[in-house]
Order: structure tokens, then sequence, then C-alpha cells
């Protein structure tokens, strides 16, 4: 389930967890477990191209069998693809080429996004690694509410692709609000607010589901 | 004898690393022939590997082998793409040779084939792979104006003709439009196009009709257990397929003759 939970703290931009911020990062995951949700995620994006892109994301995942969905709503260049995370498995769906393509979990690519993936893996370990240190979190008010905020500097800010992450966490409930990465010279490099936050009902087959005439590609 | 062996382990040695065996039985005419269908598929990472072997019954100096070998990049969500090529060799030292390549990136995708047929038609080395003679290519382009209006564009040209189409489709809800217009050789020899698909009881069903120069409706269907296909065109030409597990049947008739091909495709997954 913890890899559930670096794949959705990675898609709002989270890169790492270090030990001042365990803790609260432990306890969101936590929060998160408690049952089937499902988010959407509005904000920015710097595509690979360096183009500043209006982002909306449709989250969903299923924290017992460790499975996300992701729908893609903005920028309408990846509008209706759809990328599925399974413990075994990511299935990235194309809409234009009506493709499903395959990799083995250990072997996903899912870049393309200003950031990728494929490293929710290592989330942990960036900050074990000293990749990311984490700064103590300190109290703060978002929009209003009180809300934690956690700030991550990169050592290697050309490794990481990006210098600075900020994140804000809602003291109660306990969650994430917003992610955002800045590059060294302070460019916002993406910036996704979490909205319409909600435990729902969903099965493994809502999830890992896809077009029936879709042409299936398996990579190895 | 031990020579021997070694020598059938080294050339089995592929089979160890591949992800699959397609095993095809193709039967057709005029007259009556057999050609039995081999194809090896060896995914290495990025690269994907590919043998053919075609036999040819009762001429059997028209059997053909074949190498193909094709890189793709990654996008992740936002795209990939895919650059091949292949080759056929027949025992009577015709040949075919075909480079691919395409991609889908953010909003617009672009595939293009393109290849030489040395006095026999590709079909000829492998089945359905098309009856033109000499070189050809095929080009098919996407690009998406919004979330619900598509362009699309392909075109076909070989020796001695071509056809040109450009089409317009329209998303409504979970269903498409598509309306769109094409020539056959140039624009006086014009068709329309109309497509129409859409979800029904957990299956996708499309229906495609050309009508004017070129007259052709086809058909497809697909759920979670079958993908299946029939075409219909005048001239008299009829085509129809269906696909279910690991097996695949594809059959047709023109005016030139007839063929059937079945084939299965047999996971190795590394034996």
């Amino acid at each position: 389930m913890r890899r559930v939970l670096f794949a959705l703290v990675l898609l709002a931009g989270l890169p790492a967890l270090a030990v001042s911020a365990d803790e609260l990062f432990d306890r969101v995951g936590a929060a998160l477990e408690q049952g089937p949700w499902q988010a959407r995620l509005v904000g920015r994006i710097v595509t690979p191209g360096g183009d500043a892109q209006a982002a909306d994301l449709i989250v969903k995942a299923l924290p017992g069998e460790g499975i996300v969905r992701i729908e893609f709503l903005r920028p309408d260049a990846l509008a209706d693809n759809y990328v599925v995370i399974t413990p075994e498995k990511v299935y990235n769906y194309l809409f234009l080429t009506n493709q499903v393509v395959v990799y083995p979990r250990a072997k996903a690519r899912i870049e393309g996004l200003g950031f990728d993936l494929s490293r929710m893996g290592d989330l942990r370990k960036l900050g074990e690694r000293g990749e990311v240190s984490w700064e103590k979190p300190e109290e703060a008010a978002y929009e209003g509410r009180p809300a934690w905020r956690v700030v991550g500097r990169a050592a290697d800010p050309d490794a990481a692709g990006f210098a600075r992450v900020e994140v804000w966490i809602a003291r109660e409930p306990l969650r994430l609000l917003r992610t955002a990465f800045f590059d060294a010279e302070g460019r916002l490099l993406s910036d996704l607010k979490w909205v319409e936050f909600r435990h729902v009902r969903l099965t493994r087959d809502d999830l890992i589901s896809f077009p029936p005439d879709a042409e299936w590609i398996e990579k190895k | 004898m031990k020579k021997l062996g070694v020598a059938i382990l080294l050339a089995l040695t592929p089979l160890a690393a591949a992800q699959s065996l397609e095993f095809g039985l193709w039967a057709g005419g005029p007259g009556f022939s057999i050609g039995p269908t081999v194809n090896l598929n060896l995914p290495r990472g990025d690269w994907t590997f590919d043998a053919y072997l075609r036999a040819y019954l009762p001429n059997t100096a028209e059997i053909s082998f074949g190498l193909g070998a094709r890189r793709a990049f990654e996008a992740g969500p936002a795209g990939r793409g895919e650059l091949g090529a292949r080759g056929f060799v027949g025992m009577d030292a015709h040949y075919w040779l075909e480079a691919y390549g395409g991609f889908v990136l953010g909003k617009g995708a672009l595939e293009v084939r393109g290849g030489y047929t040395y006095n026999r038609t590709p079909g000829h080395f492998w089945p359905l792979a098309g009856e033109t003679l000499g070189p050809y290519a095929r080009l098919s382009g996407k690009y998406r104006i919004d979330r619900h209006l598509t362009l699309l564009a392909r075109g076909d040209f070989y020796r001695g003709g071509g056809r040109a189409e450009a089409a317009l489709a329209w998303r409504l809800r979970r269903q498409t439009f598509t309306l769109g217009a094409g020539g056959v050789d140039r624009a006086s020899n014009a068709y329309a196009l109309l497509g129409y698909k859409t979800p029904y009881a957990g299956a996708v069903v499309q229906g495609r009709l050309r009508l004017g120069a070129f007259n052709e409706l086809r058909l497809d269907y697909a759920d979670r257990a079958y993908k299946a296909h029939l075409t219909l065109a005048y001239p008299a030409r009829a085509q129809a397929g269906v696909a279910w597990d690991a097996w695949a049947l594809d059959a047709g008739v023109d005016r030139a003759g007839y063929e059937f091909y079945l084939r299965y495709t047999l996971p190795l997954e590394g034996l």
C-alpha cells in the first residue's frame, strides 16, 4: 500500500520523505489507506518542452489492493489518457491511438509530465540518501485552514529535476492540500492542489478497465 | 553428435528469450495452396526482433524468410514512438523490404510505412500484408483539435494508383461520428466517408461506410473476449476476421481468389 501512497505523493509533487517530516507523511498515508477514494488535482505543470500548462487530473485509489488510476482531463495534450498503477504492472492508455502500453512495475517509465513517476519506489530512499532534505514542518494557514507546511530542498537540483518543493497538509482531517515544485531560480515547475477529495466505492474492475477495442502493447 | 547437440542448442537460444511464437496456417487460391507460417517475437527492452518463416506448398520455391527489428520510444502518458524495418527474401530470390515509423505525442499522431517488393506482393511473403507491386507508401495522421474533434487523414500510394482521404471525427459523450471525403488516384474520383462508433453492452461497435469512387462497408466489434471485423466492398470483395484469446482467423475473397489464415500465438515468456 505504501507504493500507492508514494505514487500519489509523487503525482502531487512530493519528492521525498525525511526524518523530520516522516511522521507527518506516515499519518497522511494512514489516512489515505482507510478505504477507496477519489480526488481531483488541479494546477499547473511544466511539460518536458518547458511550457507551463494547466493540469486537471482525477486520481482514484484502491488502497487495499495497491491500485491507483490517474485520469487526465487537462492539459489538452493529455486529455483522456490515463495511467493505472498496480503492484505488478503499470498500464498507460493513449486515447489518440487507442493503445494500452503495459510495463512491469519495476521497469515502468511514466515520464512526460515534468516529473517521472517511475521514481515512485525511490521516494523514501531519496530522503534517506540525502537527495532531498526536509525542514521541520511548520504550522501555517492554507486558504484559511490550519495546515502544515513542509519544505524540502534537493541536494542536487540537476539530478532531482527540481531545487525546492513545498507541501501543504491540512491538520484536520489530515490530508494533502497542495504541492509545488520550484527550480534553482525559484521558478514554478508544478503546482497541484488536491480538491474534491472523498471516499467512494471502487472495485478493482473499476480501476483496471480499458476500451475493449484498444490495441495492447506488452513491454518486458 | 555432440557438435550437433550444441548447434541445436544454439539454434534454440532465441526461443529461450522469446516472448511469443505464432504459428499460422494460410490457405488460398486461385487453385489451392497452403502456406504454414511461423513468427518468433523477441523483445529486448525497447527493441523487438522478429523472425518469420513462410512455407509454401506445393510450390516450395516460394518459401520465404524474414527478419524485423523495431525500436520503441516511450514518453508515458504523453505518448510513444516506434521505428522499425523488416525484410523478406524468398527461395526464388524475390524480396520485400519495409520500413515503419510512428509516433503519438500529445495532440498529434503520425504513422508512415513504406516499402518495396520485387516481383511478388507483400501478401505473398506474409499473409494479409497487401497486394501491391513495387514501391508503396502508407501514411496515417491524427490531430486532436479539442476533446471532441479529431482530424484524421490517410493516404495509400503504390505503383499505378493511390488513395487519399481526410475526415473529422466528432466525439459526443461516448459516441463518435465521423464525416470525411477521399479520392482515388485523383480528386475527381471522389468518395464520401461516414463513420459511427459507440459502446454497446460492454463492447465497442464501429461502422465505416465509404461511398462513391470507392465503395466499402466495414464493421468492427470488440468486447473483452472477442474482436471481429467484416468488410464488404464493391467491386466485389469481402473480408472477415475474428480474434479470441491466442487465436485469430481471417478470411477474404475477391475476384482474384480467396484466402484463409488461422493463427495461434504461443506465449513463451522465456522457456
